[in-house]
């Protein structure tokens, strides 16, 4: 009887936490403190709450002790030799554990999240998502001022920023310089393609700090889009946008993916996805699928994302300084790509005799569309009769096209 | 022997990257980064430049085209488009004080339409 109390009692959770080194039980009780605030900032703070609540509490299951509803070593070379250090050197084929290996491992001995977290790996969720947000967008602000896809172009410039500076700061490789890089493209679906490709143990932190910036644009672009135009400019009154056919729509959609996957084939299953599902949107024939892609699929996929890359967040890997320098340059990702936007605008501004309005380049960051509400919110405070939103919508739905495209560049690169 | 192997494997690319070489990998891939974004989407423009032409201007022109060359050859049914141009003003004052009494939740015979102005404009 007591021998059976004692088992049932080392196989609690609490039992599993005081097995650990005291470091270890610090490290995740800090996590439980960090977790705590991500809840804090989702449901008070509401940032990105179908996001971030998903992805704290995935988290929160992965650092429960003895939950075993993940297993990075099933998806990371490293952590497989950490975890099997005599099958790992005969599992090897070219330095890594096939996949067949690992799927093997998932479905024998994985837990909840590990069958999740094979639509990451399979850069499935990603896709999907992009399929409900193709089909949420307007492109109609684009196609009627298509001028607006070099802004999205222009923004795209902290992406690079930031890979450059996390590749010199030699605590990164080129394959995890690209995944931080990418955060300033300021898409989610984008930014955990690219790194559970490239640098899937940093898939946490990239995407915590990705998600948490999206959320925290109304704060973070404004002082620059004051710093780097003049009241004038901010005031400028564009001209209205030309109506936008509906043959124009349709085809759209269908040269935008021709164009993109003919020129970068590694963007088609972000681009590829977002032009499908604005296909069903446009279409006019098919309302049940697009209804479908931008409800039911993408909160479905939605749940499934945060919950498994939540789960890629453990102690032993969140907590170490190269987290905290991802978070500074997703920042600094984040900060030059909307100079980067209004830099652009300015000069199209001074290009068109003051036709454009500057404010409308910070848009060009993607966030779809919450950094248009920015340039709209701040252009009515320099002139109340301004209405920017339509025409920072066209920058806006370009950045998308644009990071993905950069995304195509770091994976034919790189992956 | 195997093990050392794996090791260096799984050490990270940085250990064996000089400044300068790291300093090279970062201009060049930025380059051809922003190069190929700035190439892709120019490309698009372009080709939405085209798109417009074909899919707006041109049937635009047509249609004005059209109109123009039909108007001189029926001079009797020229009262025709002015009853319809009627009809549609008072359709829009229908629409316009509909949409005020919703907004006001007020019956539309409450309040009266002095003047409009329009915004975006100063």
């Amino acid at each position: 009887m007591l021998e059976s109390i004692l088992n049932f009692i080392n196989t609690t959770g609490i039992a599993k936490l005081l097995e650990n080194e005291p470091i270890e039980i610090v490290k995740t009780l800090i996590m439980y403190v960090i977790i705590g605030s991500l809840f804090y900032l989702a449901v008070v703070k509401k940032f990105e709450p179908l996001l971030l609540l998903p992805i704290a509490f995935g988290m929160l299951l992965a650092n429960l002790p003895g939950a075993n509803v993940f297993h990075m070593e099933y998806f990371f070379d490293e952590y497989y030799m950490e975890a099997y250090p005599n099958d790992y050197a005969a599992m090897l084929v070219d330095g890594h554990i096939p996949i067949s290996t690992m799927i093997k491992e998932v479905f024998n001995r994985g837990g909840l999240i590990d069958i999740l977290y094979i639509g990451v790996k399979t850069g499935l969720y990603p896709s999907l998502i992009f399929l409900g947000v193709g089909a949420m967008t307007d492109f109609t602000a684009l196609i009627a001022n298509p001028k607006s896809l070099l802004i999205g172009a222009a923004a795209q410039l902290g992406v690079f920023v930031a890979f450059s500076g996390a590749l010199l700061s030699g605590q990164f490789n080129p394959l995890e310089a690209a995944s931080i890089g990418i955060i300033g493209g300021a898409d989610g679906p984008t930014a955990i393609l690219v790194t559970k490709t490239l640098a899937p143990a940093l898939l946490g932190g990239i995407a915590i700090a990705a998600y948490s910036y999206m959320a925290l644009i109304p704060i973070i672009q404004p002082p620059f889009m004051r710093m780097l135009t003049t009241k004038k400019e901010r005031s400028i009154v564009m001209k209205e946008l030309r109506p936008v056919s509906q043959v124009e729509k349709v085809i759209f959609p269908i040269l935008v993916a021709i164009v993109v996957t003919f020129i970068v084939p590694d963007a088609a299953p972000l681009v590829g996805f977002l032009m499908l599902g604005n296909l069903f949107n446009v279409s006019g024939v098919t309302e049940r699928l697009s209804k479908t892609a931008q409800n039911e699929l993408i909160n479905i996929v939605t749940i499934f994302l945060g919950v498994s890359v939540g789960a890629t967040a453990n102690a032993s890997n969140f907590l170490s300084a190269k987290t905290l320098l991802i978070i500074i340059l997703g920042l600094v990702a984040f900060a030059i790509s909307t100079c980067g936007g209004l830099l652009f605008a300015k000069l199209m501004c001074f290009l068109t005799g003051g036709k454009i309005n500057p404010l409308i380049g910070s848009a060009g960051v993607s966030a779809v569309p919450m950094a248009a509400r920015v340039s709209q919110v701040e252009g009515q405070k320099a002139n109340p009769a301004n209405f920017l939103l339509m025409h920072a919508m066209g920058p806006n739905v370009a950045g998308v096209i644009g990071s993905a495209v950069a995304a195509g560049v770091f994976l034919s690169t790189y992956a | 022997m195997n093990m050392n192997f794996i090791m260096l494997e799984a050490a990270s690319a940085t250990d064996v990257m000089s400044f300068s070489d790291r300093a090279s990998e970062a201009i060049q891939v930025s380059l051809l980064g922003m190069g190929t974004v700035f190439a892709v989407l120019a490309i698009l423009w372009g080709v939405l430049e085209i798109f417009r032409f074909f899919f707006y201007d041109l049937p635009n022109k047509t249609k004005k085209a059209e109109k123009k060359a039909e108007a001189p050859k029926a001079p009797v049914a020229a009262s025709v488009p002015v009853v319809q141009t009627q009809s549609s003003d008072e359709e829009i004052v229908a629409a316009i004080s509909a949409a005020i009494a919703v907004v006001l939740d007020r019956p539309a015979s409450s309040f009266r339409v002095v003047s409009f102005r329009k915004t975006g404009t100063r």
